[in-house]
């Protein structure tokens, strides 16, 4: 059986986390395939609802990184 | 530098593009009169891209294979190597690759062709070159032949032992692809004639038809004789085949090429004896050695210094040759020596046949008289040496039959040449009259490495001689691949790139293109108003110092160097690595002041400035960067770090990181025996030997001004200091002694990053002051098309598919991730690019999104944060609002950290896709907001900071309003009086004073106080109470230079004693030591302590200059400077020397041993320990002097009103140190002086003026576009609780009220930064932010299971 | 709260400089919910729905909105709150507004009786008829007769 790969919802700022999570692709950086990034404007737009509605669609895991 | 030609400047170069280095051509290739790229092919070679060689070669001339073979090879007497060992074999490599490669392999280009017809006399090499070099060019080409075959001399001159027939007919043979007519067996004048050519349409005609007549020995015998024969007709009858056998004894006359030819031939023919006579010696021979050589291995005698004086015949026949024997004159006027004869050194060879080899010349036979061609005196013909055109314009001739026998690489010169000019003159083009002079070669050449080692030259191998002279067999065997692998290798590389073009073959992105990668630098004009100077600094080179062994060891490193190991990019991927065995270090020691404050050893007694800080930040990092107990020390003198919030930074990095500081300079670095260790010994301040073992040393290499530098500055007429930085005033400190040029950077001074962007912002805003009447003139507007109204579209989602090359087409599979796309909701169109961001994509984009009806676009590529704009940019060319866009960051976050796992990045690919997809759907146009500018600025605080914006903006025509809270100007700079480069303050302020009060866009408002403020950007309102009146002032912009001052104190009986003063106070009455015999300076009173974790940062030169006046008026005077660590930085390091030379007794003390006062008789007694001598130092003083704090003015309700942010200290806190030093995060709010931080006057100057230039981008404008991504509120759903205008950052939603409904929020878009915080935080949900709208939000997340 | 698990939610943060720390936490992360194993939203649905509702309270945004200001700069009667009793009460208030809406759920689902909620959410039965009261008076539920002795409720 194949490893479980949970999916995981990670809610990113544009100006901290997302522009990290950039340059770790420059500099090529390795991490897991797991994340599915959600760009927000600042980590102050994470409603917890966004949170709980990731986890409503069968999210298993939700990072919210500023 | 050890990199290839085509190459990255470094790894975060901007902008991230490749260079090719192109220096001066190689040698080799000036020296080849072909002109033929060796570099090049031997490249290629070394690859064992044989095919490529042979096509770099075919585009300087079509007989690879032959020229591998027969050519002379002089490009090899230039070769560099020669210098280390011996030149590279060069013609072996050109057959290496001919020999490897079968010609009709290769394309012929795309020729397009042309109706003009050239007739070309002779197949010789001349010849079909000429043609060659037309057939590429379009032209229709026939080449007419006397002789059976075609090739020449190539054919019927050069034997089949050197020249296999294989070879020359397959390169003949091959030309025949480029659609050239070769016609043998016609003789021109007999089978066919000029002018029939001419009637037949042929519009030039090239005589290529070489020196075919031997020339006559000129002796006795030679006429009358049976036997006789030039060395031309007897090769000629031997190719033609009529002569293939040969009986007895054949001598030839001659020391060239054929000479050696006949000789070897006739051995071949089954002549007995073969002799040669040559008059001069083996050295003058034109042959090149291994020919001569190979030619005496297989038999053949040769004669030298004889030559012959007549033939013996019996019956006509001849029977032997009388010969003498000559010897060489001294050099002559052309250089050559003469043979003469020696008298009665007469001898006799016996022998069949005399073959005289000393040269040939054409056989014009009726032509030249026939068409009134020029003939010289040595009947050649004549022309012109440029472009080798005859008498008759349509006429040219080339080759043996204008020069004489010359070489095959000769002739394909005048092949080339001819072409070139034939093919202007069929295009109706002057041609040049006289000889054009090549450009002088240049030799500015890639330096041989330093420890290039000795190679041995490639030997060829050759048949044996015994497999020689029963046939024509090759005698000189290919090399094998590996052998002319290694030859290649040894090239040089001399001509930098090699011009292979592989990377124009290779660019899939067609950036690299012949003409892109032609281009060269290029020297232009610019007409200019104002010059800024940022050339920067260089790191100054350690090895120079024998005794820290830089250049020896390995694990001895400098600063620069130790940045690119802690670099995520660097050569470790960031991992802590020492250099010598790939460990991880456990101690590392930092030296610093390496080539700073160190006159003797490097000339630089200035202090670099930045030195102290950056190796305690690499200090810390390499500590953080250790997953183990990394041992960090840092060995200084005095530690430096006046910046900004770098005290606290240092006391971090002691405190809580536990970086070891030790106050000693190190004098001996030795190897540990057996280990890659390094041990140090020094000496401890108070005199004790110590000695420690680092794995890891760095140097903290401080900052030098490059030669090219100071030439610059010299071309350009501008004064240096001492220190070769450029001198400034220090009430100009961005001007240079020149007008108009200025100044910014570590070449003003040594500085750090924030104070350089600063002064750039300065250098900026002085030159723009004279330039302000130009502003905006250069510039074009760009127009956009209308925008298509989508409303009540369905969502109609196209799709772009970006490869990045292999970035991302390497990893994930972009065709499955465009099929998946293909099926998505709302997706109409779905492309595959190799590069969405290319400028054709863009074109295409656009075009699609019309041809589609496209209302959403999706590009999965890069990341937005860099490639958003560029593509908002093009769908907004296409008539869409720039909103209804997304992107898929497919390669930054996916591609290009998980290029291990393909499988799961295209996976991913697919569903950021999909989420991009789903929000897509649901993206709104949302119109651009821009608000008017109010073109004035309010500046809060009249010092020298405040009133030098003030001028800057009024200058500039821009009115400028300070509000000053005293009754005077001039601030904190009222209390000194001379600068230190010894400038008087108060002159200054006077005539600072003077203009900002006459200026009529100033207006200054004293005893004024800010009290209260609303607005955004360009639409400030500001409160202010002048006297007991309240003002409204409306302006465009807020400068904050609220000032500071020094601080009282109540240490040191300061204020109990009138012999304790502060150094404020003294400013002002300097007369007051003037019979002093005893002063005592104490520093850091108040600074870098508890209440006050900063540095004052100006006060150690203040005291510095006040001692060195006290001395200078009364050098018996005693001045004692207690301090803790000096920070005299930059050029401020000289006053720190004059001092100490003067006399300055400097004692430092530390902050857990302050020094101790008591008032005695007379004065006051002084009591400190002195770590030097270890013992108390008792000092009877008449005064004391104290150098208190800088602290900034009162500024809390500033903050509020502005809602600017301050430090503990109550400095205001910039957007950001390095990046945005003089402006807030709140947008039109600038900041400038004292307020910011403690800095000296010029510092204080050019921050203003900093300030002002990026005041300035916003007033000038006239209005300021605003980002829309703001917050909405839902009037209905809001209940006007006001929570959102209390969580907002920015002050930018307030509540309005509204008639019969309360209060509801309302969102002021100018202050607005998208953040989103209201809309998470809403008790109502009633507010939302466009463009990340709840609901598109939620889209994406649905999308992302 | 809802028991989905506490691993599952992670709160980091990282600057635009700090790619190496962006990947230690991802790995961090993927790691930690790799050991809570696979989500089913479906078990936790009734849970989900009660937390959903919670998070969007009114009373509790309120308290969160206005944490800065009350632990700086206190509250409408001037009381400053440290941290620590804000938190404390901010949890109790949430565990509070969640039960009202697991009843609220379990009310609707048809557990109309005290105990029959009490088989629902597990929730001690003392504690459901406080909160059922308390529910009652905000008109949240009503009482809607009794059966076999037992107060029954409905939702509004």
């Amino acid at each position: 059986m194949k490893e479980f790969e949970p999916k995981i919802v990670a809610f990113l700022c544009n100006w901290c986390a997302y522009a990290g999570a950039d340059l770790a692709g420059v500099s090529r950086l390795q991490y897991p395939p797991n994340i599915r990034t959600v760009r927000v404007m600042c980590s102050g737009r994470v409603d917890p609802l966004f949170v709980l509605q990731a986890f409503k669609q069968g999210c298993d895991g939700v990072l919210v990184a500023g | 530098m050890d990199r290839k030609a085509v190459y990255k400047p470094y790894a975060q170069a901007i902008p991230g593009a490749f260079a090719i280095e192109k220096i001066d051509t190689a040698p080799c290739r000036v020296a080849c009169p072909a002109n033929l790229n060796v570099q090049g092919y031997v490249a290629m070679v070394k690859m064992g891209k044989y095919r490529e060689a042979v096509e770099i070669i075919m585009q300087d001339l079509p007989f690879p294979g032959i020229l591998g073979r027969i050519c002379p090879h002089g490009c090899e007497k230039s070769c560099r190597r020669l210098e280390l060992d011996e030149a590279i074999s060069i013609r072996e490599l050109k057959r290496v690759a001919a020999d490897h490669v079968d010609l009709s392999d290769i394309p012929v280009p795309e020729i397009t062709s042309r109706n003009e017809k050239v007739a070309i006399i002779g197949s010789g090499p001349a010849g079909l070159t000429a043609a060659y070099f037309l057939a590429l060019d379009g032209y229709q080409v026939s080449v007419y032949e006397s002789m059976p075959e075609a090739g020449g001399m190539m054919r019927y001159g050069i034997p089949e032992h050197r020249l296999p027939r294989t070879v020359l007919d397959a390169e003949i043979e091959n030309l025949k692809r480029y659609g050239i007519q070769i016609h043998t067996h016609t003789v021109i004048g007999r089978d066919i004639t000029i002018e029939e050519l001419r009637e037949h349409g042929a519009s030039a005609i090239f005589l290529a038809i070489g020196a075919w007549k031997g020339l006559k020995l000129r002796i006795p015998g030679e006429e009358t004789s049976q036997g006789v024969s030039d060395v031309t007709a007897f090769l000629r009858e031997v190719h033609l085949g009529n002569l293939k056998k040969l009986g007895g004894k054949i001598v030839i006359i001659g020391g060239g090429h054929s000479a050696l030819d006949a000789a070897r031939v006739a051995l071949r023919l089954g002549a007995g004896e073969a002799h040669i006579l040559y008059r001069r010696s083996r050295t003058e021979m034109l042959a090149e050695p291994e020919e001569v050589e190979e030619t005496e291995k297989e038999g053949v005698k040769i004669h030298f210094l004889s030559a012959p004086i007549s033939i013996s015949s019996k019956n006509e026949k001849v029977t032997g040759i009388e010969c003498i024997r000559t010897r060489l004159t001294e050099k002559d006027t052309t250089g050559r020596r003469r043979p003469i004869p020696v008298e009665g050194s007469e001898f006799f060879i016996e022998a069949n046949y005399i073959i005289p080899a000393i040269g040939q010349e054409p056989d014009l036979g009726n032509l030249a008289k026939a068409q009134d061609l020029k003939v010289s005196k040595w009947n050649l013909l004549e022309v012109n040496p440029e472009t080798l055109q005859t008498n008759i314009p349509d006429i040219f001739a080339g080759g043996d039959v204008i020069s004489g026998p010359a070489t095959v690489i000769e002739a394909v010169e005048a092949g080339q040449r001819v072409a070139k000019y034939i093919a202007k003159y069929l295009q109706g083009e002057e041609l040049p009259a006289e000889w054009q002079d090549e450009p002088p070669m240049g030799t500015n050449w890639v330096a041989p490495p330093k420890d290039e080692p000795t190679k041995d030259r490639l030997k060829i191998p050759t048949l044996p001689v015994e497999k020689r002279i029963s046939g024509y067999e090759e005698v000189n065997l290919c090399a094998d691949e590996e052998s002319a692998k290694q030859e290649a290798d040894r090239c040089l590389n001399c001509g930098g790139c090699c011009e292979c073009y592989q990377c124009v073959a290779v660019c899939e992105a067609e950036a690299v293109t012949l003409e892109t990668h032609a281009q060269q630098e290029e020297t232009t004009t610019i007409n200019v108003g104002s010059v800024v100077l940022a050339p920067g600094f260089q790191p100054f080179d350690p090895s120079k110092f024998d005794n820290y062994n830089y250049a020896s060891h390995p694990n001895i490193i400098t600063s620069t160097e130790f940045e690119r190991i802690l670099s995520a990019t660097g050569p470790f991927m960031g991992h802590l690595t020492r250099i010598s065995d790939k460990k991880e270090p456990k101690k590392i020691a930092w030296f610093q002041c390496i080539g700073s404050r160190d006159l003797n050893r490097c000339d630089n007694p200035y202090c670099s400035s930045v030195c102290c800080m950056y190796a305690v930040k690499e200090a810390v990092i390499a500590k953080e960067h250790a997953d183990y107990d990394l041992d960090c020390a840092i060995f200084f003198m005095d530690m430096r770090t006046p910046g900004k919030d770098f005290e606290k930074y240092y006391n971090d990095a002691k405190d809580k990181h536990g970086v070891r500081f030790i106050r000693s300079r190190v004098h001996t670095i030795d190897r540990v025996p057996e280990t890659d260790d390094l041990e140090v010994r020094y000496v401890t301040e108070s005199g004790e030997e110590k000695k420690e073992i680092f794995d890891m040393i760095v140097l903290s290499v401080g900052m030098e001004i490059s030669p090219e530098t100071i030439n610059l500055a010299n071309n350009l007429g501008i004064d240096l200091t001492q220190g070769n930085f450029c001198e400034t005033k220090n009430f100009k400190p961005f001007a240079t002694s020149r007008d108009g040029i200025f100044v910014c950077g570590a070449f003003q001074g040594p500085k750090d990053i924030p104070e350089s962007v600063m002064e750039a912002s300065a250098a900026a805003c002085s030159a723009g002051v004279s330039l302000a009447p130009a502003r905006g003139s250069l510039i074009k507007e760009k127009a956009f098309p209308d925008e298509t109204d989508i409303t009540g579209e369905e969502p109609r989602i196209g799709i772009f598919v970006c490869n990045c090359g292999i970035n991302i087409g390497g990893i994930a599979d972009v065709p499955a991730v465009v099929e998946y796309a293909k099926g998505l909701p709302n997706v109409a169109y779905v492309e595959e690019n190799l590069f969405t961001c290319s400028q054709d994509t863009q074109k295409q984009m656009a075009e699609v999104i019309k041809e589609q009806n496209l209302n959403r676009i999706v590009v999965a590529a890069c990341t937005p944060r860099t490639h958003e704009p560029l593509f908002q940019e093009t769908i907004r060319n296409a008539g869409l609002n720039e909103y209804l866009f997304d992107m898929a960051n497919i390669r930054n976050q996916c591609t290009w950290v998980h290029s291990d796992d393909k499988e799961h990045a295209t996976e991913k690919s697919k569903d950021l896709v999909r989420m991009a997809v789903a929000r897509a759907s649901l993206l709104e146009p949302i119109p651009d907001i821009s608000v008017d500018v109010n073109p004035s600025a309010l500046i809060i605080g009249g010092g020298v900071a405040g009133m030098t914006t003030a001028l800057g903006f009024a200058d500039q025509g821009f009115p400028a309003i300070i509000v000053e809270k005293s009754s005077v100007l001039g601030g904190a700079a009222r209390d000194l009086s001379k600068t230190w480069k010894g400038q008087d303050i108060q002159q200054y302020l006077s005539e600072l004073v003077d203009k900002v009060e006459q200026h009529s866009d100033i207006k200054v408002l004293r005893n004024a106080e800010v009290v209260g403020a609303s607005g955004f950007v360009g639409n400030f309102e500001t409160q202010v109470v002048v006297g007991n009146q309240t003002e409204t002032v409306e302006h465009g912009v807020v400068m904050v230079a609220t000032g500071g001052k020094a601080a009282d104190t109540e240490e040191y009986l300061y204020g109990k004693n009138p012999r304790v003063t502060r150094w404020h106070d003294l400013e002002h009455d300097p007369e007051k030591l003037k019979n002093a015999e005893i002063i005592v300076f104490i520093q850091c009173v108040g600074s870098r302590d508890e209440n006050r974790p900063y540095c004052s940062r100006i006060c150690c030169t203040g005291s510095i200059l006040q001692a060195i006046s006290i001395k200078q008026s009364n050098p018996d005077a005693r001045v004692f400077i207690l301090y803790r660590d000096i920070r005299t930085y930059g050029e401020k390091e000289y006053l720190y020397k004059k001092a100490r030379e003067m006399g300055v007794v400097f004692v430092r003390y530390s902050l857990d041993n302050k020094p101790k006062i008591t008032e005695i008789e007379n004065g006051l007694q002084v009591d400190v320990f002195d770590p030097i001598l270890q013992k108390n130092l008792r000092i009877q003083a008449d005064y004391v002097n104290l150098a208190t704090a800088i602290e900034p003015a009162q500024n809390h309700k500033i903050s509020e009103f502005y809602k600017i942010p301050l430090n503990a200290e109550n400095f205001f806190m910039e957007a950001h140190a390095k990046l945005r030093p003089v402006e807030f995060a709140n947008d039109g709010i600038f900041l400038c002086g004292l307020a910011h931080y403690p800095k000296a006057m010029e510092e204080s100057i050019s921050q203003a003026m900093a300030a002002t230039s990026r005041a300035i981008t916003v007033l000038a404008k006239g209005s300021v576009q605003i980002s829309p991504l703001v917050s909405q509120v839902d009037a209905e759903k809001c209940i006007g609780c006001g929570l959102c205008a209390e969580v907002c950052p920015f002050n930018a939603i307030m509540l309005e009220e509204i008639e019969g409904k309360g209060y509801r929020a309302k969102n002021i878009s100018a202050s607005c930064k998208g953040c989103g915080l209201c809309a998470s935080s809403c008790p109502q949900q009633a507010i939302d932010m466009l463009h990340f709208r709840d609901r598109q939000i939620v889209a994406s997340i649905c999308a992302a299971v | 709260m809802a028991g989905i698990g506490k691993q599952r939610l992670h709160l980091a943060w990282v600057s635009s400089a700090e790619a190496q720390r962006f990947v230690e936490v991802v790995t961090q992360t993927t790691d930690s919910v790799k050991a809570q194993g696979k989500f089913d939203p479906k078990a936790f649905a009734f849970e989900l729905a009660a937390a959903e509702l919670t998070l969007a309270e009114e009373t509790l945004r309120w308290m969160v909105g206005k944490e800065v200001k009350i632990t700086t700069k206190g509250d409408v009667f001037g009381r400053r709150w440290d941290r620590d009793t804000f938190e404390s009460i901010l949890d109790s208030l949430l565990e509070r507004v969640y039960q009202k809406n697991l009843i609220l759920q379990a009310v609707k689902e048809g557990h109309t009786s005290v105990r029959d909620i009490h088989k629902k959410i597990g929730l001690d039965l003392k504690r459901i008829s406080y909160l059922l009261a308390d529910m009652e008076n905000r008109n949240i539920v009503e009482f809607a007769g009794m059966e076999e002795s037992k107060p029954i409720f409905a939702a509004l």
